[in-house]
């Protein structure tokens, strides 16, 4: 009897462990990229696998093994990022989220807004973009106030968002497709095969940029992506590159979404493509796919106004920061 | 098909792009970081924000045109760079596009990949204009001999100008998107295809020109008087300078307006202006009206030194911190969280 009320106790003290630990760590809130069909929007499983590379799985690690409790979202990522398809259903999934409702998978969140849970966006690629759009719009004085959702909800409700190869400023890869001048380019995954709607507003021309019609994000969007280029693709493409999107564009700075850069030169917090709200990570040796798949564990860097602290201070940029490490577990060591 | 990636022992022996141990590096814990920066930010309101005086001001930033450039089949040069004189243009206006071509800075991958043989000029350059429906608008001839505004004769940057026609223009208060194929053919055939873009913008309302200025409860509040053409939703955007031409705040306010006058307000929050440390007389810097409402949102042009204010002095303004609500309890929030 007594040996009963020991393991009842000490499962009751895992099971408090473990409870405690989903309530004092967020709800991850995964984005997914641009698509070339609806199946993400039609199935919440195509959503879910968006984010699993066969035995590797992104939300599984980046939630260290799902101590961390999720909510994946699934949206129309054939549209444009403004589009309600889009946006608009990235939004109302978001609040969905955050009050308790589980995903097409039956995930929820361990606690909802109204119970003091803390909600982190996880978003790739056109997820950036479409995030840079509800949160650059969820104030009364923004162009495109709650445009076609709960974008206000949604800023007041998200803590932070942090973004994987973002496309916050387009690709060059989309200019590439529609102008029919892809010649050579071996576009990785088949990301963007044609000149569908969301290609089109994903072009790094100005009139199609989210920063042309969003203001600066209510809550910070902090930016990480890959520099593994890819032969090919990367050719098309200015400065580093994942294969697919360009880091003038991976960390959203100002001036020509096109400029060149690398580890050392990257733009830093002080030249965002809004006055506010945007923040260096760090960059990782991974492809456009890779950030998305945990497939890759690989060299890290930090780059200018980086996250990784040497010895106290801020490390330089370019230094190597971690030698084997995949975007899902770094996030992982960030809460 | 994927290449596998230079592994970093590689790349660092062939250009010592950086040093190859890994040191011992730590991430802090992000929650608190951001936590930290949003009880600061907080103390502004979400549609005035600081902006540091060191950079640019921020709508004529926003104006910047991109530069587009794309290089030839599997890399090869030299690539093409087109981009227009601004990012939108109204019925009437005057585009003009450019377009050049230039041997491109490899990256990582590039420097290993071999070097497809590079062209030679002379090259003819032409443009398409499409919109988003695919039609055409036009075909334009690029040239680089020092007329029809092309700045300067055999400088290698050709330039083409395009009126915008009111054939295709949008309904008032709307705009669409449009794209520029720009082709480059040399005796060869060999080519080069960049695609540019802008935004043919019909707004729904205009700055007159005149504006006034007040102190109203600790904050400067500039307005500005728009003739309104067609009932919508728009969007005033505007960036106040010091004397010295400092950036020092961009105010932004949308408004649902009927046709006929209106003054719109943009207020400055006064902490901003306070913590400054710099009085007036403020000068309005930039400012634009956007009709908003339906995507593409229709852009105004960006009115510089629209207006300069009264004289004020600086503690004039507000101390009191703004106290915005969803930043305060996210860094609670965030605070809650415990790094593990």
């Amino acid at each position: 009897m007594r040996y009963l009320s020991a393991l009842r106790a000490a499962l009751g003290l895992c099971l408090f462990f473990a409870v405690s630990d989903v309530l004092a760590a967020p709800c991850l809130i995964f984005v997914h990229g641009k698509q070339t069909d609806t199946n993400t929007y039609t199935s919440w499983n195509s959503a879910r696998n968006y984010w699993v590379n066969g035995s590797n799985d992104f939300v599984r690690t980046a939630t260290k093994n799902y101590s961390a409790s999720y909510y994946v979202v699934g949206y129309n990522g054939t549209k444009p990022y403004w589009d309600a398809l889009a946006a608009g259903e990235v939004a109302n999934e978001i609040v969905a989220a955050t009050n308790g409702v589980a995903d097409g998978g039956g995930n929820r969140c361990a606690q909802t807004y109204a119970q003091g849970g803390s909600f982190w966006i996880i978003a790739h690629s056109m997820g950036g973009t479409v995030t840079d759009y509800i949160l650059g719009n969820n104030d009364a004085s923004d162009p495109n106030y709650n445009y076609n959702g709960p974008y206000d909800t949604v800023a007041t409700r998200v803590g932070i968002a942090i973004t994987l190869g973002g496309a916050h400023r387009g690709s060059e890869g989309a200019d590439a497709v529609c102008g029919g001048s892809s010649w050579g380019c071996n576009w990785a995954a088949g990301w963007i095969q044609d000149c569908d709607d969301a290609t089109w507003w994903l072009r790094s021309s100005d009139d199609v940029q989210v920063r042309t019609y969003a203001s600066a994000p209510a809550k910070n969007i902090y930016l990480t992506g890959g520099y593994e280029a890819i032969f090919g693709a990367s050719a098309c493409l200015s400065g580093e590159d994942d294969g697919v999107v360009q880091y003038a564009s991976i960390f959203a700075c100002s001036g020509s979404a096109s400029a060149s850069y690398n580890n050392s030169n990257v733009c830093g917090n002080s030249a965002k493509q809004e006055v506010s709200g945007f923040r260096n990570l760090d960059a990782a040796h991974e492809n456009h796919s890779d950030e998305r798949d945990a497939s890759d564990s690989d060299v890290r860097r930090q780059i200018p106004n980086g996250i990784w602290t040497c010895s106290g201070a801020p490390c330089a940029a370019n230094t190597q920061v971690q030698s084997s490490m995949t975007s899902a577990s770094f996030i992982s060591t960030l809460y | 098909m994927k290449r596998k990636h230079i592994k970093p022992l590689l790349a660092a022996s062939l250009f010592s792009l950086a040093p190859m141990a890994t040191i011992a590096a730590v991430t802090p814990d992000l929650a608190a970081q951001a936590a930290a920066e949003y009880r600061t930010m907080a103390r502004y309101p979400e549609w005035s924000q600081p902006v540091s005086g060191a950079l640019a001001d921020p709508l004529l930033a926003g104006r910047e045109a991109t530069v587009q450039t794309q290089a030839g089949p599997a890399g090869a040069g030299p690539a093409l760079s087109v981009w227009a004189s601004d990012i939108r243009y109204s019925t009437g206006d005057t585009a003009y596009f450019y377009a050049s071509l230039a041997e491109r800075t490899a990256n990582s991958v590039n420097l290993l990949a071999p070097a497809p043989r590079s062209a030679a000029g002379p090259w003819a350059v032409t443009g398409e204009l499409v919109d988003n429906n695919g039609q055409q608008l036009a075909m334009l001839s690029y040239r680089d001999d020092g007329k029809d505004g092309d700045q300067q004769a055999g400088d290698g940057v050709y330039t083409a100008s395009y009126v915008l026609p009111a054939t295709h223009q949008p309904d008032i208060g709307s705009a669409k998107n449009i794209a520029i194929k720009v082709t480059a053919v040399n005796a060869d055939q060999d080519q080069r295809v960049a695609l540019g873009g802008f935004l043919y913008s019909q707004p729904g309302a205009q700055l007159t020109g005149e504006y006034r200025d007040r102190l109203s409860e600790g904050s400067l509040v500039v307005a500005a008087k728009v003739d309104v053409a067609v009932a919508g939703r728009y969007h005033l955007a505007g960036v106040l300078a010091s004397a010295l031409g400092e950036s020092l705040s961009l105010s932004q306010n949308a408004v649902h307006l009927e046709p006929g006058s209106h003054w719109v307000d943009l207020s400055f929050y006064g902490l901003i202006l306070r913590e400054a440390g710099v009085s007036g007389p403020y000068t309005l810097s930039s400012v634009t009206l956007t009709t908003a409402g339906a995507m593409p949102n229709a852009l105004g042009p960006v009115v510089t030194t629209a207006h300069v204010t009264k004289p004020y002095l600086n503690v004039q303004f507000t101390d009191k911190p703004f106290a915005r609500a969803d930043l305060l309890d996210a860094a609670t929030r965030l605070e809650g969280l415990v790094k593990r």
